[in-house]
């Protein structure tokens, strides 16, 4: 049992080396297929993990269980479509040695047993993402705006990290007791966690630096980093500090829901709108954790994992428009002439954010709904819902426009890679929408582990 | 035993898949897959005639809700509906759709699917799962195939049904939270119903009848409606206002079957209807375009068949179920007849048709059979659906039938008196197209069954029971 977890080390140090090498090689397409070898490895060892009930505390500080096997096995996933994505990319030789450090943090985050776990894993994650803004001058007001807000973000973690320790004496990812300094270094955590996963009133920089970022690390910072975010948040809210986050984490999924969607009513750019987007789903994913049930976490696991494969899925396509210089909602108009798969995966991922039925995003939505009445709070659900009728309008003129036909439409070759990541996350939202006991046990047992 | 109803389900999609290989004759697949389904219907009915009302069940969410299908007393009817005008609509599909055949043959082979999924399912949540995506497939078939003012009328419809959809899912979340086993299952709730609290069951009550009468349409909620009638593909229109239309009605059968409260409110639902379908039908005097005179009409209808649901007598309730399917045949035989006519002469204004009997006698008596069927002639299904509705609703109500009894007076005789001003007079026009046939049959598919259950209601009266 225990030598899976050292199998799993070993692939992360193998996959570490051997890309540095190819790097130094200068060889794309190695990279390529070292990055994608690996991480399938490290998916699967995880899978093998998750299917033989491992769980486990490693020096003090990494703890795994179903929970954070799981979630790892999503991130995993979802980094073999970020290396799919971007492989066209002419900084892609660069990014993917980042985006390797970017994956530990990731799992150092998903994995955490201590506060020190967390703000070592989230430092590995948004200083290489801020670094890849940095690899072309054309990104880098994107990367100075992200640069500044993961500082402030890391200083308040820094200092709420302390706050805590002062007060409490334990850095455990553990439940403590009412005390005027815990509290302050609870508001501080969460300030912090909020600006990394774009909750309200902590997201005015998101959809500066979603639009001005390419589209793959635009798909990164909201498919993946922001889900990051929202798992610290489980982490701090709801097992450091449950009393405190009780109806404060239904007040900010409010705040969010309506922000996100209210905000992306007017947008023309369709990066700019993806983003507001993602900000409402982040509102979305807080309306099951702030029912502190395990059936609400549950629903919110489903949630992340559903927003995780649209948003990136969609993003293949968004790349493909991006690199014919198509930004706005207009540009999109006619798409399905040139393209039928490209049109067709937009309007399934956009339908998945809606939440249509027999998309992942349905389940979701439906399991968050209804994890907020279970817990008496039909309220909430009722202000849910009432924000995906609104989300409807924008997301419905995207798919409007790619379905409207035009006069001169040539077909557009999409390619390989960018393909290959649409086709992956298309099957895996409809997967998730027709078949949803796959995961549905998973999530429950995930939620009842931490 | 063979799985018939996941069969009826899924053989659309065995269609999208040949129409999608071999594009050439994706509305000959249609038409098939349109017959294939009768004849699956007439099996499940046999089975349902002989052994009682049956289901199927699959996994879908562990511990939360079944796959299940079912076919019992209530939802036959609309199975049968279904089937039929959706077989009238391939047929016509052939004369009407020109361009992109595949895709719309594949879209409505799907709308198909959800709709019977709809209609069969035995479980509230699957029903809600159908519900809303049959509304993204009508959206597209108006969105991308409907008229000039598409764009306009397929918008309004989306945002009314997503609408109309969310509160039904607000409905049946609470509805599962406030039931003592937690439970999704239409039988249960219809057993169980009664033990759901109160006040609880007011709200829930109120929310699914706006849900309701969004979809049905009915007066104060129907203004998306005639927009999308018009603005629709033939078989668009003679799909939503034949079959999707119903959806409120089943959804109404199985709410007032099941919450008590509802029979406290019978009254109040009951005017509303009535006055819908007065409403409907004095508008429709002041259309200018057959087109949208119809979806007034419909909307009369519709207000009548809702009335008989709140009856809540077996009379009245029975007068409902055989209603709709009425309302479902004639409704799509007068839609389509007014698309061929737009074919035909280019106009569906009422100023500029004149002497269509003369130049075209096919359409002009089918015509006139349609509205003679609407207006309740004996040996037609309208003359049975008025006689149970207004004997049901006298029962109940007493004078309130007053209202629907002057909406039918009216229809009779607004429609008449157009048909004399349009068809009978005036100048001959130009002919620019002729119905092939296709269009031929699936009028006489419609007008058949219009007069063979007319003649013989009890096949249907039978199924139904006793309720």
């Amino acid at each position: 049992m225990i030598s899976l977890f050292y199998a799993l080390i070993l692939a992360i140090a193998a996959m570490f080396v051997l890309n540095s090498v190819a790097r130094i090689l200068g060889n794309k397409k190695i990279e390529l297929a070292i990055s994608l070898i690996f991480t399938s490895l490290i998916s699967a060892v995880i899978a093998l993990m998750l299917s033989e009930g491992y769980s486990g505390i490693h020096a003090q500080f990494i703890k795994l269980n179903e929970f954070s096997l799981l979630l790892s096995l999503a991130v995993s996933l979802g980094m073999i479509l970020i290396h799919l994505i971007s492989f066209r990319e002419r900084e892609y030789a660069d990014f993917s040695v980042l985006l390797m450090f970017s994956f530990i943090g990731m799992l150092l985050v998903i994995m955490s047993n201590s506060i020190v776990t967390i703000f070592i894993g989230l430092a590995l994650l948004t200083v290489p993402t801020v670094f890849s803004l940095f690899l072309n001058s054309k990104w880098v007001e994107a990367g100075v705006k992200y640069f500044i807000v993961t500082a402030l973000s890391a200083g308040l973690f820094a200092f709420g990290a302390a706050m805590l320790f002062a007060s409490s004496g334990s850095l455990q990812i553990a439940e403590q007791s009412y005390d005027i300094g815990n509290f302050v270094a609870f508001l501080l955590l969460f300030a912090s966690i909020a600006i990394e996963s774009g909750i309200f009133p902590f997201n005015l920089w998101v959809p500066d630096v979603y639009q001005k970022s390419p589209a793959f690390i635009t798909s990164m910072l909201g498919g993946l980093n922001k889900k990051i975010g929202l798992i610290a948040l489980i982490f701090v809210s709801l097992i450091i500090f449950p009393y405190a986050s009780k109806g404060m984490l239904a007040i900010f999924s409010i705040l969010t829901m309506f922000y996100g969607n209210i905000a992306a009513l007017v947008q023309k750019n369709v990066k700019r709108m993806l983003a507001y987007s993602s900000i409402s789903q982040a509102g979305y994913i807080l309306i099951g954790l702030s029912t502190l049930s395990n059936y609400g976490i549950a629903s919110s696991i489903y949630q992340i994992f559903s927003h995780m494969f649209a948003f990136i899925g969609l993003f293949a396509i968004v790349m493909l428009m991006e690199a014919q210089g198509r930004h706005e909602i207009s540009d999109y108009v006619g798409l399905n002439k040139e393209n039928k798969i490209a049109a067709f995966t937009v309007a399934i991922m956009l339908l998945s954010m809606i939440g249509m039925p027999f998309t992942a995003g349905f389940i979701g939505k439906f399991m968050l709904f209804s994890s907020a009445v279970a817990s008496n709070m039909a309220w909430l659900a009722i202000i849910g819902i009432i924000n995906t009728v609104i989300s409807v309008y924008y997301y419905a003129k995207l798919i409007i426009a790619v379905y409207t036909n035009k006069a001169e439409a040539r077909p557009i070759i999409i390619s390989p890679s960018l393909a290959t990541a649409a086709v992956i996350s298309l099957v895996i939202v409809l997967i998730l929408g027709i078949y949803p006991s796959l995961l549905f046990g998973l999530a429950q047992g995930a939620a009842s582990a931490i | 035993m063979i799985p018939i109803l996941l069969i009826m389900l899924l053989l659309p999609f065995a269609g999208i898949l040949l129409a999608g290989i071999i594009d050439k004759w994706a509305n000959y697949i249609a038409s098939l897959i349109g017959l294939l389904e009768i004849v699956l219907f007439i099996y499940a009915a046999h089975i349902y005639m002989s052994s009682g009302p049956f289901s199927e069940s699959f996994y879908f969410i562990p511990g939360v809700a079944n796959f299940e299908l079912i076919v019992n007393n209530l939802n036959i009817v609309f199975l049968f509906l279904t089937t039929i005008v959706f077989f009238a609509s391939y047929l016509s599909n052939g004369f009407f759709i020109k361009e992109e055949r595949s895709s719309y043959n594949m879209l409505n082979m799907l709308a198909q699917s959800t709709v019977l999924g709809m209609f069969l399912s035995g479980n509230l949540l699957i029903l809600y799962l159908f519900w809303d995506v049959s509304i993204i497939l009508f959206f597209f078939i108006l969105f991308h195939f409907g008229g000039l003012d598409r764009r306009y009328a397929s918008i309004k419809f989306a945002l009314y049904s997503l609408f109309s959809g969310s509160l039904l899912l607000i409905g049946i979340i609470m509805i599962y939270f406030y039931l003592p086993m937690h439970s999704f299952e239409i039988s249960y709730l219809m057993s169980h119903g009664y033990q759901i609290p109160i006040n609880l069951q007011l709200a829930i009550f109120i929310l699914l009848m706006i849900s309701f009468l969004i979809k049905i349409p009915s007066f104060p909620l129907h203004s998306w409606a005639p927009d999308a009638y018009s603005e629709a593909t033939p078989g668009g229109a003679m799909l939503l206002a034949g079959v999707v239309s119903k959806f409120g009605i089943y959804g109404m059968l199985i709410l007032f079957l099941s919450l008590p409260i509802a029979r406290s409110y019978s009254f109040e639902v009951a005017s509303i209807f009535a006055i819908s379908a007065l409403y409907g039908s004095i508008v429709a005097l002041s259309q200018k375009n057959i087109k949208r005179m119809l979806a007034y009409l419909s909307i009369s209808e519709m207000g009548i068949i809702g009335f008989a649901v709140s009856t809540f007598n077996v009379i009245g309730i029975s007068g409902a179920i055989f209603g709709s399917l009425s309302h479902a045949l004639i409704i799509s035989l007068l839609f389509m007849l007014v698309f061929l006519i737009e074919k035909v002469f280019g106009t569906s204004m009422l100023n500029r048709l004149n002497n269509v009997i003369v130049q075209y006698p096919l359409i002009g008596y089918s015509f006139l059979f349609g509205i003679l069927a609407t207006i309740g002639l004996p040996l037609t299904t309208g003359f049975i659906t008025d006689l149970l509705v207004l004997i049901g609703g006298d029962k109940s109500f007493g004078l309130l039938i007053l209202l629907p009894a002057a909406a039918i007076i009216l229809n009779a005789a607004y429609l008449l008196w157009t048909y004399e001003r349009s068809f009978l007079v005036g100048e001959n026009m130009e002919i620019y197209d002729f119905v092939d046939e296709n269009a031929k049959a699936a009028i006489a598919l419609l007008a058949l069954f219009i007069v063979i259950i007319g003649v013989m209601p009890s096949i249907l009266l039978n199924m139904v029971g006793t309720l």
